[in-house]
């Protein structure tokens, strides 16, 4: 048995890839009140399946990226049902909602979001311990280089964030989003801080994660990108303007 | 103008919050200001009242000599009054005073109420005594109170003023027995000169002092020595305080630049020049200084006012007016805005030389990992994940930790040094009457040798001696007249040998023995109130005083009255004698009482600096923990996205402060300490006694723990104000 399958074991087997993972119901998450009332997203009806890679494209202000938070679930909606992996979360308390992420989402942000004195492998590592996967530090430390293995960055182990370049450190965060195998990957532009050849390069690693069960929901501006997944949602004002669907997916 | 309201705007919380910190840091400079603030009151007491050069009781004067005495070369006046022990209808026994308002130009009665004594049966009291218009008795007969009033001389009790002709008549012997003289001259070698031509002046005429004149050159007072010595404690107090003071003022201001490092880099990435940055930024911390000085500085002058009129009611029994210490003030406000323009100038250059590209990506301040004590952390096994993650923010922000360490350290060292100082005064008291085994003391209440040395003699477990004061080199010392087989006094003696029945023999306390350079073998002169005498120092008595034990009868005969006493000693706490003179007896329980109230006002006093100390330390940690926290808010949401819980969030916190407390608390305790012996070989020095250093070792505990619950609270309410806000805002933030 390999470290990689302890973390495995430790999260229940996936249902059926066609069963839906996430499903909105008239999601709504507005700022402030009255006249200074901000809408993030409004009234978003939303069914995403296991395995599916779904775009969500838009312009600056569409409601993007918050749709990804609540998705993520490191937001609430101000109102609306979100239910995810069979999962209420919209109703979940601060630590409750931790403690979920934890254990079914992996994020990939665009600023990488490391932690900064940390090596790649222990920021890899902290993902498997907060997941609860109640692994040793032995098998964690193991699993965690097979992660970064996975993303090319097997002799990066010991690097700190500040060592490595753009990309790279977007690796290792791809890494730390998928080494407790989650049902469900929101990534935030992750390619937004990266040059061309490291974009494709992590979206690559994105979508490979695709084909075994996760959901990956990714935000992004570039179309080009948006065309290989399976769906793509486009949204305008905070709601959903269209939700294009890949011939064949 | 405009663009500091921009900047309260922006954060308004964090901007009152540095505000406050730096008030309160110069406020706390205020402390410094308490002696000069209570000298410039007890100046103004001194110029209001009177207050004469040399006071000294006599034998009963008649006008001739006081006129012979006038005459004396350097004496500008002399002037006569009369002082009687009186006991009031209650029993309270207290003092009437003689004086001549009519004519009077030294001691003058200042009043506060009514008017003063016109007739023999009028006195002015003080209001403990009775009201205007109200009637009281003293020694049987009975008095008109027509004011209420004091002199500086006897603030400090609750006494009765009587027309001067009211109270000679009364005193035993008849005639004025206190003598009040102003030099030309008021240096001290002049009054000592002076002093003794008196003395000879009197003996012509058969009179003679009967207390030890009581010199005040240089305009001081009679509590000039223990306002100085307390003045010496608040001012060590204070420049603790100061210190203190000016590390929260550097890390607040320090803070107010360095958050500042996105802005300057988009500012500078737009075309803005260091120069100009560099003052922008230093006019922000100073602004707000400035502000922080508009409550600082009243808070500071508020503070002096306050203690210093605890230390003056205390000590001198008088309520000051409100006095300012400019000097302070100014020193406060140049400090404070020197010190934040240093520091702010220092944080901008730092923030204004950070590559570009750096500033701008980087969030988290300096990057981790480019310097080799950042590597060496990474490869030093810190227990889990957590740990690393705490020990390495501690290497991550090195002035930070530095600063917070230091802060504690203060903050510790003032609860220390507190019962440290207490633990030591106690244990010199304690020291200080564990050679005496009496039960009661009597003293007559009025100068003199009232006594005969046989006056208990007929009963067991009394005795009668000598108690005066004297100089030896200049130093007052207790004068003891004991018989040398005495069963009250336990000569503890470290060298040499006690007391051989009527020879010129004296032991003298070990510590002053030892800091005048007075050997056992050698003679020493002792200043009494009829002049000087020689006696062989034949021992040294481990008794923490500063004093000189003698025979009894050898004394008595010193001071001009053979076989006379004015003190009893008594194994009974109530001896059942008859005086026959007024006298004041305490039990050893009443003197513990008084001396435990002395003790408690005192530590009252440091008490109230101690806390300014601590409380501004505390608002230094307080302020630097939630900045530097407020700077990781980001790196906490990160974890908080990953699925750390705010359990988690708080035991990274703590793990990160235990190591920071735990040496925190060891500096503090190790700062307390020296600060406790610094303090007490000062008061050796200055008084040339054994006072002994006693560590408040009791109160460890209590402040470790009370330490480590504070920090934790502390990180409990920061945790919970840096997640308060949805992760994915927090994170946004950042971008």
């Amino acid at each position: 048995m390999n470290a990689t399958s302890v973390i495995t074991a430790a999260t229940p087997a996936p249902p059926a890839v066609d069963a839906a993972l996430i499903e909105a119901h008239d999601l709504t998450r507005i700022w402030g009140k009255g006249n200074a009332a901000q809408i993030g997203v409004s009234g978003v009806d939303l069914t995403i399946r296991r395995g599916e890679v779904v775009a969500v494209i838009g312009p600056s202000g569409s409601g993007k990226s918050t749709l990804g938070a609540l998705l993520a679930g490191i937001d609430r909606p101000t109102s609306g049902s979100l239910v995810v992996d069979g999962t209420r979360i919209d109703r979940m308390k601060t630590d409750q909602l931790a403690a979920w992420r934890g254990r079914h989402v992996g994020i990939v942000f665009q600023d990488f979001h490391l932690l900064p004195t940390l090596t790649a492998a222990e920021n890899v590592e902290l993902a498997i311990e907060l997941s609860g996967a109640g692994a040793g530090r032995r098998l964690r430390r193991t699993a965690a280089r097979a992660a970064l293995e996975r993303v090319g960055l097997g002799g990066h182990v010991r690097k700190l964030p500040a060592q490595m370049s753009g990309g790279e450190q977007q690796r290792v965060g791809i890494a730390r989003a998928m080494v407790t195998q989650p049902p469900l990957i929101v990534a935030d532009e992750p390619t937004g801080a990266l040059d061309q050849a490291n974009g494709h390069a992590v979206f690559g690693l994105l979508t490979g994660l695709a084909q075994g069960g996760t959901t990956v929901v990714f935000i992004t501006h570039d179309l080009a990108l948006a065309d290989a997944a399976d769906r793509t949602i486009s949204m305008i004002d905070g709601g959903v303007a269209s939700i294009t669907t890949k011939a064949g997916a | 103008m405009r663009s500091m309201l921009r900047q309260f705007k922006r954060a308004p919380g964090r901007i009152v919050a540095s505000i406050f910190a730096l008030a309160l840091a110069v406020g706390a400079i205020g402390v410094l200001a308490i002696p000069t603030v209570a000298g410039g009151t007890l100046d103004d007491a001194i110029e209001r009242d009177g207050l004469a050069d040399i006071v000294v009781d006599t034998t009963p004067l008649e006008a001739s000599r006081l006129d012979r005495i006038s005459r004396i070369d350097g004496i500008e006046r002399a002037e006569a009054e009369a002082s009687l022990a009186v006991q009031m209808d209650d029993g309270f026994l207290t003092r009437m005073i003689g004086l001549d308002f009519e004519s009077q130009t030294m001691d003058l009665l200042h009043l506060t109420a009514g008017r003063f004594p016109s007739a023999p049966d009028e006195v002015v009291a003080a209001p403990a005594l009775g009201a205007v218009g109200s009637r009281v008795t003293a020694n049987g007969a009975e008095y008109e109170v027509v004011g209420h009033g004091a002199t500086l001389w006897w603030s400090d009790s609750d006494v009765l003023y009587a027309p001067l002709d009211t109270v000679t008549a009364l005193t035993p012997e008849g005639g004025t027995n206190r003598l009040v003289v102003t030099a030309v001259d008021d240096s001290e070698s002049s009054l000592r000169a002076i002093s003794d031509a008196i003395r000879a002046e009197l003996e012509v005429g058969g009179d003679t002092y009967t207390t030890f004149p009581i010199l005040m050159p240089d305009g001081s007072t009679p509590i000039d020595q223990d306002i100085s010595q307390v003045s010496t404690l608040i001012g060590m107090l204070g420049v603790f305080a100061g210190l203190v003071a000016l590390v929260l003022l550097a890390s607040t201001t320090n803070t107010l630049i360095t958050e500042r490092t996105r802005e300057v880099a988009v500012m500078r990435a737009l075309g803005g020049r260091s120069r100009q940055l560099r003052r922008r930024l230093r006019r922000i911390a100073l602004g707000i200084t400035g502000v922080a000085l508009l409550i600082g500085l009243p808070l500071g002058i508020a503070i002096s006012n306050v203690i210093a009129r605890m230390v003056l009611e205390e000590f001198v029994g008088i309520t000051p007016s409100i006095a300012v210490d400019w000097w302070v003030v100014g020193f406060s406000a140049v400090g404070a805005l020197i010190g934040a323009r240093l520091v702010a100038a220092r944080a901008a250059r730092k923030v204004v030389k950070l590559p570009l590209a750096e500033a701008l990506r980087d969030r988290e301040g300096r990057p981790f990992g480019r310097s080799w004590t950042h590597r060496l952390i990474t490869r030093i096994p810190t227990g889990g994940l957590f740990g690393r993650l705490a020990a390495r923010a501690s290497v991550h922000r090195p002035a930070h930790t530095a600063a917070v360490v230091v802060q504690i350290s203060a903050a510790v060292g003032a609860a220390f040094l507190i019962p440290s100082l207490t633990a030591s005064v106690n244990g010199f008291n304690t020291a200080s009457f564990a050679p005496w085994s009496w039960e009661s003391l009597t003293i007559a209440s009025d100068a003199g040798m009232p006594f005969d040395q046989t006056i208990v003699d007929d009963r067991t477990g009394a005795e009668a001696g000598v108690w005066v004061d004297g100089e030896i080199e200049d130093w007052e010392v207790d004068v003891y007249g004991l018989p040398t087989d005495t069963e009250f006094f336990d000569p503890m003696i470290g060298e040499g040998t006690w007391l051989e029945p009527d020879a010129r023999q004296a032991v003298l306390s070990a510590g002053f023995a030892e800091r005048n350079s007075i050997d056992v073998g050698e003679s020493v002169t002792l200043e009494l109130p009829a002049g000087p005498t020689r006696y062989e120092v034949v021992g040294v008595s481990d008794d923490y005083g500063r004093a000189i034990y003698v025979d009894r009868s050898v004394l008595a005969a010193d001071l001009g009255a053979p076989g006379r006493a004015n003190t009893v000693w008594s194994a009974d706490a109530e001896p059942e004698v008859d005086w026959g003179v007024a006298v004041r007896s305490d039990t050893a329980a009443d003197v513990a009482a008084d001396d435990k109230a002395g003790r408690d006002a005192i530590v009252v006093i440091f008490g109230a600096i101690g806390l300014i100390v601590a409380g501004v330390a505390a608002l230094a940690v307080m302020s630097s923990m939630t900045v530097s926290l407020y700077e990781r808010r980001h790196e906490l949401a990160a974890l908080q996205a990953i699925g750390a819980r705010k359990r988690r969030l708080r035991g990274l916190v703590i793990r990160e402060l235990v190591p920071i407390a735990t040496l925190g608390i060891a500096g503090g305790l190790a700062l307390g300490a020296l600060g406790n012996r610094g303090i007490i070989a000062s008061f050796e020095a200055s008084n040339a006694i054994d006072i002994g250093v006693v560590d408040a070792v009791g109160a460890i505990p209590a402040i470790v723990v009370g330490t480590f619950v504070a920090l934790v609270v502390l990180s409990l309410v920061i945790v919970r104000t840096a997640t308060r806000r949805p992760v994915t805002v927090t994170l946004r933030s950042a971008a």
